[in-house]
């Protein structure tokens, strides 16, 4: 009897819960059924319609299925239009240089770790960029590009230099854009690198210390292989945000970035945003074009990921 | 055995004030240190510059040419003429300063307790409520985190459209009740941590699941969730490219800025004026800043510590 009234007791205890856990859980997943598998799906779907007049009495217009079309188009594309091949090199280029920010945030990170002269303030202005607004940052630093440096190479005898974030020599601009990126790259992932180093032993510190290790070797012996998981996952994200990345652009010129300037994340963004305010039409293009962007970044990240592990297990 | 505790602690704590006082600077911290040093000096002269030149008539900066110099005057009339002028027209409304404000406010804080009151209540599930649904959903959040799938936003512009969720407030909070993402696991790892003991007393005295969660658990990762929202507020008010494609005729101060910075509209096209309103975007998140720098500065971490 007593064994009967305990079963039934769980089996209300277990119903309670389940009723509980579906409730609560229920909406999240609906959403992301919606706002993620569904837009996936939507997209891959949408890469193979086009937008075109279904019934030309009533002049309606639809989306039907046209195969790789878009696709088509996309390679096309990129063999017609050179500002998208350089679009790609951009891209890869703007990757690259933010692996001086990365290896700098993570020098950083261990000074400031080490409780070094000043350590804290630059910790602070380090930090600055990523807590005040991006467009903020971009502005202040075009202005102070365009007008006060000239101004000031002028004042000390420099010459008359023009602006340099709309010079007329695309290189300068082009060098000015990627020096801004390494100037707050620095900061950006600091906090983060800042509150993992804060967790290795102080033991394993004090013991390697006590054996006469230098900080360089402590640095890239000890701190850089027991922080190594949270490198991976900042790396990685950082490869898989190749294609992503728009170089600031947008905040530095709005919809009209010179196109030898553009990356490919910059070149989504705008046609996504013009898109949305007018064109059905684009949008199947658009949906390929992210179809064959990730058909490259989807591989790439994943084999990224399987080096850094192997990698990893030398430390292990 | 408490004094041999307390013995060691004290060893420990002589021996890592030793080993401070030998941790000078060498060669090496010397040139991170001169490298910090230029880097912060960097900073410190555009930002001062920022602030300096928004201080500045526009008379003084454009026609007289004082661009580098302290101003004469430290003027507010940029400050002024941003408040009573800056407006943006869109699809044949107007916003001003103070209806882009009004849905900055609305926009960061509203995203950003959805967002984490999603992520902390699915992680809670996730963790302590051992259904196989649990182990798929903590999955679903790893896999979608590492693979990238570029170019949806389009497609969820459709589908928000279809849904008649486009350009809205509304649709911004639907988009941001998900738990994907990296806070998720931050909650996901700390829920896993708590001890099942006191969910246990309280259910033994007769609290109901939702009284546990609201009364028991929450109050024991509040500080924590808190800290997550003022992280994702912070993204939020900054953020003007989620707005821009999704409620578009909405706009932010975030997007009123980028709208400004890029504007080809005379009245706005002076450097002092648009400074001037960068300096007011800023303050709100300054203060935030300001009032909770360690709690910000402190609590960030990811990845963990190899073992």
């Amino acid at each position: 009897m007593v064994a009967i009234k305990k079963k039934k007791t769980l089996a209300t205890f277990n119903r309670k819960r389940k009723i509980f856990y579906i409730s609560l859980i229920a909406l999240p997943v609906l959403q992301f059924c919606v706002f993620y598998l569904g837009v996936h799906i939507n997209s891959i779907l949408l890469a193979f319609k086009s937008y075109t007049l279904a019934d030309e009495a009533n002049g309606v217009y639809s989306y039907i299925f046209t195969g790789f079309e878009n696709f088509g188009e996309v390679f096309q594309n990129f063999a017609k239009e050179s500002y998208l091949v350089n679009a790609i090199w951009n891209s890869v280029l703007s990757f690259l240089i933010g692996w001086i920010g990365f290896f700098g945030s993570l020098l950083f990170s261990y000074y400031i770790m080490k409780s070094w002269r000043l350590g804290k303030l630059f910790q602070l202005f380090l930090f600055l960029p990523s807590i005040i607004s991006e467009i903020v940052v971009v502005t202040l630093f075009k202005y102070f590009m365009e007008n006060n440096m000239p101004a000031f190479i002028e004042m000390v005898g420099g010459g008359v230099v023009e602006g340099f974030m709309f010079s007329s020599d695309l290189g300068v601009r082009l060098g000015t854009i990627l020096g801004y990126s390494v100037w707050v790259g620095f900061g950006t992932n600091i906090l983060i690198f800042n509150g993992t180093m804060a967790g290795v032993s102080d033991s394993v510190l004090e013991a390697a210390k006590l054996d006469g290790v230098r900080p360089l070797r402590e640095f890239f012996s000890i701190v850089l292989p027991m922080t190594y998981p949270m490198i991976v996952t900042m790396a990685v994200v950082s490869v898989a945000n190749l294609f992503t990345n728009q170089m600031y652009l947008f905040s530095f010129y709005g919809a009209s970035a010179e196109r030898q300037l553009y990356t490919i994340g910059y070149y989504l963004f705008l046609n996504t945003q013009q898109a949305g305010n007018s064109g059905l039409g684009e949008y199947p293009y658009l949906a390929a074009f992210g179809i064959v962007v990730s058909a490259v970044t989807i591989p790439l990240t994943v084999a990224f990921r399987k080096v850094l592990n192997k990698i990893g297990k030398r430390f292990e | 055995m408490n004094n041999d505790f307390a013995k060691e602690s004290r060893l420990r704590r002589w021996l890592r004030s030793k080993i401070k006082a030998k941790e000078k600077m060498n060669a090496f911290s010397w040139v991170v240190f001169a490298f910090l040093t230029l880097l912060t000096l960097t900073f410190i002269i555009v930002y001062f510059w920022g602030i300096m030149t928004s201080f500045k008539s526009i008379l003084e900066f454009d026609t007289v040419g004082n661009i580098v110099g302290l101003p004469d005057q430290w003027s507010l009339e940029n400050f002024i003429f941003v408040f009573s002028n800056f407006r943006i027209k869109l699809s044949g409304k107007t916003f001003y300063l103070e209806n882009m404000i009004l849905n900055s406010v609305l926009y960061a804080v509203g995203c950003a307790f959805i967002q984490t009151a999603v992520q902390c209540v699915v992680a809670y599930l996730a963790a302590k409520f051992r259904f196989k649904f649990s182990g798929l959903i903590y999955w679903v959040v790893v896999i979608t985190m590492t693979i990238p799938v570029v170019g949806t936003d389009i497609s969820t512009i459709q589908i928000l459209q279809n849904i008649g969720l486009y350009d809205s407030m509304i649709g911004m909070f639907v988009l941001k009740f998900n738990f994907l993402g990296a806070y998720f696991l931050v909650f996901y790892a700390t829920f896993r941590s708590l001890p099942d003991d006191y969910a246990g007393a309280a259910y033994v005295d007769g609290a109901g699941e939702f009284g546990i969660l609201i009364h028991v658990i929450l109050p024991m990762v509040a500080n924590m969730f808190f800290t997550i929202f003022l992280l994702n507020m912070i993204t939020y008010w900054n953020d003007y490219r989620t707005p821009l494609l999704y409620m578009p005729n909405n706009p932010t101060l975030s997007y009123g800025i980028q709208w400004l910075s890029t504007s080809s509209l005379q009245e706005f096209s002076h450097t002092t004026v648009r400074l001037a309103a960068c300096i007011i975007m800023v303050i709100p998140i300054i203060v935030v800043f300001i009032v909770f720098k360690n709690r910000i500065m402190d609590k960030v971490s990811l990845g963990g510590i190899k073992e």
